[in-house]
């Protein structure tokens, strides 16, 4: 049985197809037609819901996602709330209201999903410092995001509502407490490794699957079907951080959301990298996992981990390997991982406080987009002012990311002066062959790295020259 | 940080409706999900879900089609053919050249081959993609043209849909030396895809009628007409609904009617209700764009920056057929003066045939790409006498003795075209600002500033004159609650909500009392497109005037009934004071009806003045200008292109408000549509003119973040002097050229690079990378100018 909460409505369902989206059964089974479509890419948001969760302190936590590219059954034993559950009578919920009261509705199309991203936001313990932050999953045609920045800005300035879904939680708790594990045909949501393995052996032909924002693709986009999936979230190992001698172990499938909140105290030169990892819907979602899975060559998450010296833990139920990120990303899309592994943690050691890190991240649009080039930079001097430790990867010009180092050599043993640099400039046309192709021409991507390599440059010499962040 | 002035000197009296910041007609709605699209009604018994096969060529043939083994799958209900369309093949909008579904010549990569039926969307598509890709089979004979250049070399046969056009005398090499200076300059200019957040949908019913259509169309009589021709029957067989659009934007004006006509050849081949919705990315494949152009100007300036004559060309890339782009690229010569007298001017625009999707309307209609460059020009000339780009616009604004456009209409607004930069100047600390961006300039070598302060000037009305005219039905029922319907169609713009105060106010009523319903063709006939900016304009005059009607003949009742004058007759939020006595406005609709008072009106509003020989390229061609301005402060970082819109400034001139909050909605909305469209939003076709960009994964348009650090809106306070509806101005599409500003504050700041030496060469969109080569070229010409 799969069993679910919409809205105040637990159901039980026992037969969907394993690739069969929240937003289409919420649309075609459920007539909850609040919830549009508008990309089913996980772009828009007009397909926003909040997903609602036990965290391990046994609260509950509220978190927008794109129900577009969710499979339904990765929800099992989770509370979904959709724009049609926040009034109450005539009542509009206060979230609602302030959209009203600021126009920030026009056509509408794109409303119910900044409502619902406006509700997770009035659900948060800590009001975040820039409330806007909680809409970048939305795109809005219509109004040039002044009013909706205010709507958020009200929310936030007054989220304590006690309203009727929190009266509710205990309710919901009771509920969640009660679920039975997921019991599917098509669908695997294994607690153990062992089981794990066993499936895994049984049907070879499944998918893995993290959060499923790059998955579901296969599906809303390519016309794909996907018959079988086993769901690697609910495995204790993939799901925790955890302190190691020298380090850390991060699950592979722990969401990106707490990822980040994790790096940025740990590691915080990786801050703005993920802040602009996708939306903030997306990060709900997304996993390291999943992001190493299918070894895209413009992923952000490969070069982060090549700088930072992470390595890739591989299990396959018996055994654990260990790989560092650029021998395990054999090709375009090629990795070591054999049938019947998964990707179970990733490992990173503490950074060196001697270490200058920065990873730097060029896209079309600052917000919610792939990269055309990311270049990270990881260096130390001795005492001698001497270059003793150098790691450079970037992504996006080449078939996979890469670890540059013929870059890393020339610095290697020398000064870091204005003349290496220009000499390390020079270099980087022989040893980067990009591609043109839809985000940029690969000059602009050759120039961005040679000029990455500047900027990296006079960050060491504490010449600031980035632009202020995105309003 | 956002601040808004809304406060007008003609303060509005509370008791009125119209000049309320009155929330959108549907907000409440919206908020709740309950506002109904297309996809979200119940669906029909039995409906059907409808595909396209689309071509994977963009030129050439389909050679084989063979699409009858989908016959052979059993979710197949149906495929639908070039050869089962009973009436009209091609649904060209005004010049034929688009055809239904393809009957063998591909014209255009995803060009709809045919149409497959299933009993779920999703199943469709799956199909539909497949029969595409393995099914189908293709001839490709030569390489599509995609660019203007190629479009324009000698060899090509067709380089237009349509013949080209000139304004002016021609102007010759020998008049412009006549200048102290000649200057030259060109620019490409990308499209821009719609991106409204609901993608095309249409839901045909078959009736015992006809068929009755449900769709998201900004043009209901012409998707009424093209599906009668395509089924060859008479138009009043077919009834189009159209409750709402999930924004349009032009995308919708003429690009929605072939999914109408599809799904109602698809119900009329099989008795059943269909439903066709495109997914995103097909959406984004198959409709028509912006269109982008490649412009070049060649002016005769005095040393002090004047314009003494000009030669401009604008070329627009059309795409394979001319579905609007007659008047689209007409509309970009009208605008190619924007504020500015071109003295002696020649503007030539062609309309270049390219093998892509056919470009259509989109906000502005033609008009930012003919102001783009103008305003190219006028950094150009700044650049070239060492002067600050707004003193050179101040100079060659129009003016008393030079205030005739190269079209041969008055502007007759000029001063205030002049007190509203003035006013924008002061409100945005323009000079003061100009040095401190200077100061940093000089001190900064990596990140650089831009300051750019331009005006707009847009006029108003359809430049096909018989589109100027508007229907309005009001139906008062005995309770004293009054139905309305109009021509115009609601796309999240608010022209409901703003017909829906007039009516109200025109009949003292409270704005409740008066419902809209969707826009109809059994309710109001032959109703012109809600584009070019008119639909309040229009239809809120032809509403005025029917509910006028309706008062009349309530006047002349109470009158006789009650005993009373005229002028001791007052309307008034619902009340209605005769005499010394006061009844309820639902009492006084009972007491006419029962005295066998029609209760009934249409209204019908035609716009005065307009007129415009195209022969000989003269005459009035507007109502009147919507004038606004705009100053946008940006920096750029010169490693990487990217690039930070720092604060803008607006003020806007929509005449008297009819809704100061809808008004600053649409002011608001357009400048960042139109800064996504000159920065981050670029479609990219591959050399077999395969669309790239066909997904927001990488086509960008803003996102939250990209709202301006500092936005600062006013509106300009002053009445519309033409007897437009309450004085007010339109306000659509307008604002979308302020946008303009936020590029050449890019331009002006690639250009403080080489101290203001070098013109730059900054083609739109500005992306990153454009951006950087920009920086490039001016960094080596330092390089140069130091050995
Ligand atoms: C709107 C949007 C924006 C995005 N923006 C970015 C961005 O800015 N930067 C970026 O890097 N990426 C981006 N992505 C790509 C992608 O979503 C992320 O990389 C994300 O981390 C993928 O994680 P997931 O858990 O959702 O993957 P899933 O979809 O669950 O899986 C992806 C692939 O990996 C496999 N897989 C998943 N987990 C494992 C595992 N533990 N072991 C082995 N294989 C596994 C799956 O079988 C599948 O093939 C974006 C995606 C979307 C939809
Ligand atoms: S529909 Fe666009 S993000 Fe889901
Ligand atoms: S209101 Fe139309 S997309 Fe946001």
């Amino acid at each position: 049985m799969l069993q679910l909460m919409i809205n105040d409505q637990a159901i039980a369902l026992s037969q969907q197809a394993a690739d069969t989206m929240l937003l289409n059964f919420l649309r075609e089974q459920r007539s909850l037609v609040g919830t549009k479509e508008g990309c089913a890419s996980g772009d828009c948001g007009a397909c926003t819901v909040v997903m609602v969760s036990k965290t391990a302190q046994g609260k509950l936590s509220y978190q927008q996602i794109n129900s577009c590219i969710t499979p339904l059954h990765s929800l099992h034993g989770k509370q979904i709330i959709t724009v049609e559950y926040l009034k109450q009578g005539q009542q509009l919920h206060p979230v609602q209201q302030a959209v009203v009261d600021k126009h920030g509705s026009q056509c509408g199309f794109c409303t119910p999903g900044f409502v619902m991203s406006l509700y997770a936001l009035s659900r948060q313990e800590q009001q975040p410092e820039h409330p806007e932050d909680y809409l970048a999953g939305n795109l809005c045609r219509c109004t040039g995001y002044g009013p909706l920045i205010e709507a958020a800005q009200q929310v936030a300035a007054a989220p304590a509502t006690n309203d009727h879904i929190q009266q509710n939680e205990d309710t919901v708790k009771h509920w969640m407490g009660k679920c039975e594990p997921l019991n599917s045909v098509n669908y695997w949501q294994p607690s153990n490794r062992q089981e794990l393995a066993e499936i895994r052996q049984q049907h070879p032909d499944a998918k893995w699957i993290g959060g499923g924002t790059d998955l579901a693709l296969e599906v809303t986009q390519l016309h794909q079907r996907i018959p079988k999936i086993i769901d690697l979230t609910a495995l204790p190992e993939l799901s925790k951080i955890e302190r190691l001698d020298g380090g850390w172990r991060i699950g592979a499938a722990v969401p990106l959301s707490d990822v980040h909140a994790f790096m940025q105290q740990h590691y915080p030169t990786t801050d703005e990298i993920f802040a602009r990892l996708g939306s903030i819907t997306i990060r709900h979602r997304a996993t390291l996992g999943g992001s190493l899975g299918n070894a895209s060559p413009i992923g952000d998450i490969a070069p982060l981990l090549i700088s930072l010296n992470g390595k890739i833990e591989l299990d396959d139920g018996y055994s654990t390997e260990l790989y560092a990120p650029e021998d395990y990303i054999t090709g375009y899309r090629e990795t070591r991982l054999k049938p019947e592994q998964w990707i179970s943690a990733i490992h990173l050691p503490d950074l060196d406080p001697d270490i200058q890190h920065q990873i730097y991240k060029v896209s079309k649009r600052y917000e919610d987009d792939i990269a055309t080039v990311v270049l990270a930079v990881a260096l130390k001097y001795d005492s001698n002012k001497l270059v003793s430790h150098c790691v450079i990867s970037a992504g996006g010009v080449a078939a996979k990311s890469v670890r540059l180092t013929e870059l890393e050599n020339c610095l290697l043993g020398e000064t870091f002066t204005p003349k290496k640099l220009k000499q390390l400039q020079a270099l980087v046309p022989q040893f980067i062959k990009p591609i043109d192709d839809v985000r940029a021409s690969a000059a602009y991507r050759v120039m961005l790295v040679q000029n990455l390599l500047k900027r990296f440059y006079l960050y060491c010499h504490q010449l600031p020259t980035r632009l202020a962040a995105h309003a | 940080m956002r601040k808004l002035t809304t406060q007008q000197l003609h303060q509005v009296d509370v008791s009125e409706i119209v000049g309320q910041s009155v929330p959108h007609e549907s907000a409440a709605k919206q908020v709740a999900g309950e506002a109904v699209f297309v996809d979200d009604q119940n669906l029909p018994a039995g409906c059907l879900h409808a595909a396209v096969v689309t071509s994977q060529i963009a030129k050439g043939c389909v050679s084989e089609q063979q699409l009858d083994a989908l016959h052979d799958n059993p979710d197949v209900v149906a495929v639908i053919r070039y050869d089962d369309i009973p009436g009209h093949q091609d649904i060209g909008p005004i010049f034929p050249g688009d055809p239904l579904l393809s009957e063998q010549e591909i014209r255009y990569h995803q060009q709809p081959i045919a149409l497959v039926l299933c009993h779920s969307h999703q199943r469709a598509w799956q199909v539909a993609a497949q029969a595409s890709q393995d099914v189908v089979q293709y001839q490709s004979q030569v390489e599509p043209i995609l660019n203007a250049a190629q479009a324009k070399q000698a060899s090509n046969p067709t380089p237009f849909v349509r013949p080209a056009h000139r304004m002016g005398k021609a102007v010759s090499q020998d008049t412009l030396k006549q200048s102290e200076l000649v200057l030259s300059g060109e620019q490409h200019i990308g499209g821009q895809e719609h991106f409204y957040l609901e993608g095309q949908v249409s839901l045909a019913m078959p009736s015992e009628d006809g068929i009755l259509l449900y769709t998201s169309s900004q043009h209901p009589s012409e998707v009424q007409k093209l599906i009668a021709e395509v089924l060859n029957i008479a138009f009043h067989r077919v009834t189009v609904d159209m409750r709402r659009m999930g924004g349009g934007f032009g995308g919708k004006e003429t690009q929605a009617a072939q999914w109408a006509c599809l799904a109602s050849l698809a119900a009329w081949q099989t008795g059943k209700p269909v439903k066709i919705r495109l997914p995103r990315s097909v959406d984004m494949a198959v409709t028509g764009k912006r269109h982008p152009f490649y412009n070049r100007y060649q002016l005769g300036v005095s040393r002090d920056g004047v314009i003494e004559s000009a030669k401009l060309e604008v070329n627009g890339l059309c795409g394979h057929s001319p579905d609007l782009s007659d008047a689209i690229v007409d509309r970009a010569m009208f605008h190619s003066d924007n504020a500015y007298s071109l003295s002696q001017a020649e503007v030539v625009g062609n309309r270049l045939k390219t093998d892509t999707v056919s470009h259509t309307a989109f906000r502005g209609f033609g008009g930012p790409q003919g102001m783009m460059l103008i305003e190219q020009a006028m950094q150009d000339i700044a650049i070239a006498t060492g002067q600050d780009p707004l003193d050179v616009r101040y100079k060659n604004l129009y003016h008393a003795g030079n205030a005739t456009t190269h079209y041969g209409m008055p502007v007759e607004q000029h001063q205030d075209m002049c007190n509203l930069l003035k006013q924008l100047e002061q409100n945005a600390d323009y000079r003061k600002r100009r040095q401190q961006i200077n100061q940093w300039n000089h001190s900064n070598p990596t990140i650089k500033k831009g300051l750019a302060l331009s005006p707009v000037k847009f006029g108003i009305s359809f430049t096909a004159k018989h589109l100027n005219q508007a229907g309005a039905l009001i139906n008062v029922y005995t309770d004293g609650s009054v139905q309305l319907n109009h021509g115009g169609t609601e796309m999240g713009q608010g022209l409901h909500t703003k017909v829906q105060q007039i009516v109200a106010q025109t009949l003292g009523i409270p704005f409740d009392y008066v419902l809209i319903k969707s826009t109809r063709t059994d309710k109001v006939p032959n109703t012109s497109p809600t584009a070019a900016s008119s639909g309040s304009d229009l239809n809120g005059m032809a509403a005025h005037l029917a509910a006028a009607d309706i008062k009349q003949r309530l006047l002349d009742f109470a009158q006789s009934h009650y005993q009373v004058s005229e002028e001791q007759i007052q309307f008034e939020n619902g009340q209605v004071t005769l005499g010394e006595n006061t009844i309820s406005w639902g009492e006084l609709v009972q007491q006419a009806y029962m005295h066998r008072v029609p209760l009934s009106a249409t209204g019908f509003y035609k716009t005065p003045k307009i007129w415009y020989n195209r022969e000989q390229a003269e005459g009035r061609p507007f109502y009147y200008f919507s004038l606004g301005a705009a100053c946008s402060e940006v920096s750029i970082d010169t490693l990487t292109g990217e690039m930070s819109l720092d604060r803008v400034d607006i003020l806007h001139d929509v005449g008297a408000s009819l809704n100061p909050a809808i008004d600053i909605g649409q002011i608001e909305g357009a400048f960042i549509q139109g800064v996504g469209w000159l920065t981050t939003e670029e479609l990219v076709w591959n050399e077999q003119g395969r669309l790239l960009s066909q997904s927001p994964a990488n086509y960008k348009i803003p996102t939250i973040g990209d709202y301006p650090k500092q936005m600062n809106i006013s509106l300009f306070d002053q009445m519309n002097p033409e007897h437009s509806i309450y004085r007010s101005k339109a306000v659509g599409e307008p604002p979308f050229m302020l946008a303009i500003s936020a590029w050449c504050a890019i331009y002006d700041a690639v250009a403080s690079i080489s101290q203001h030496q070098l013109a730059p060469q900054l083609d739109a969109p500005a992306t990153g990378e454009r951006i950087l080569m920009a920086c490039q070229r001016q960094f080596d010409f330092l390089e140069a100018q130091d050995a």
